[in-house]
């Protein structure tokens, strides 16, 4: 059984090679979280004042999440900065980041942690309006509000 | 080989027949997008980032091996000892995320997109899975209907 298996999962690596949807073999690494001083708090809004901000246009929406989840479904007009993969992808959004006067990151919804994570490092970086959307892609999505799918 | 006999290796050989064919269909999805499957297994936070891609890339075609091996009658109780190991983890890894509460989907049957979170759906489902793989692997094969005579 195990050579077998073994045999199967070889060839599953080896077809990775010219697999058109094909991944690296290593994830990369989740960057370490920062910590904020202690007077320093990200402030959390809900679905209503998010759509207030989305109304307003003068927020960027920054999704948190992973480009395969992003791209199945996200807010009408945000940006996609995965927190696990942030090294990778700021560099390519840094300027879409400084287009706007604020930012609002999001996640899935109320139990994940990438938009305070997320949130945080931007802070480090010199974001200083920078919002928790803290019911996320869920409560938007459940809420009937625009959204858009692909990159 | 009496009637209940064969009425018995018919439902056998069914079982078996869906069992592969519940393991190559969930297979299929997963070979095809390794990077939202990957995505469904990251989000369950059990591997380390680092075995995370290669299970991806790697688990779906043992699935589909097997799965093989079952539909056509090849190598039965390994394959049933591997399905069974492998519903057992699933199903492990799944009352985990369950358990925890954490709001993803299954990833089973393929990428999750548009799948509902898990719940007591998944939960049951799998059970009933891991009934059918273990009811393949412990049955006793066939035997012949007459004892083969001893020569000398």
């Amino acid at each position: 059984m195990v050579l077998w298996g073994l045999a199967a999962a070889c060839l599953g690596l080896a077809a990775n090679l010219v697999h058109p949807h094909g991944i690296p073999y290593l994830k990369a690494k989740p960057p370490v979280k920062v910590e904020l001083p202690a007077n320093v708090k990200i402030e959390e809004i809900e679905v209503i004042q998010a759509n207030d901000l989305w109304d307003l246009g003068e927020y960027l929406f920054v999704d948190s999440r992973s480009p395969v989840q992003y791209e199945e479904g996200h807010i009408a007009g945000a940006v996609n900065l995965p927190w696990e993969e942030f090294e990778k992808y700021y560099p390519q959004v840094k300027v879409t980041l400084h287009s706007k006067p604020g930012l609002v990151i999001y996640c899935a919804g109320e139990d994940c942690d990438l938009s305070h994570a997320l949130a945080r490092r931007l802070y480090q970086e010199g974001f200083r309006s920078v919002f928790v959307f803290f019911g996320g892609w869920h409560a938007w999505d459940s809420a009937g509000l625009p959204t858009e799918t692909g990159r | 080989m009496n009637r209940s006999d064969r009425a018995w290796s018919i439902v056998y050989i069914l079982a078996r027949v869906a069992l592969g064919g519940i393991f190559i269909v969930a297979a299929l999805p997963k070979m095809w997008r390794p990077d939202q499957f990957a995505d469904a297994i990251n989000n369950y936070r059990i591997l380390p980032y680092f075995l995370v891609n290669i299970s991806a890339l790697a688990l779906p075609w043992v699935e589909f091996l097997f799965g093989a091996f079952l539909i056509v009658g090849f190598r039965i109780r390994v394959a049933s000892l591997a399905t069974t190991i492998m519903m057992t983890v699933f199903l492990a890894a799944i009352i985990s995320a369950w358990a925890r509460g954490i709001d993803i989907t299954c990833g089973c049957f393929g990428t999750g997109a548009g799948d509902a979170p898990i719940s007591w759906h998944e939960v049951v489902r799998d059970s009933l899975f891991l009934l059918l793989s273990l009811w393949v692997l412990l049955k006793p094969l066939p035997r012949p209907a007459r004892p083969i005579p001893r020569i000398g």
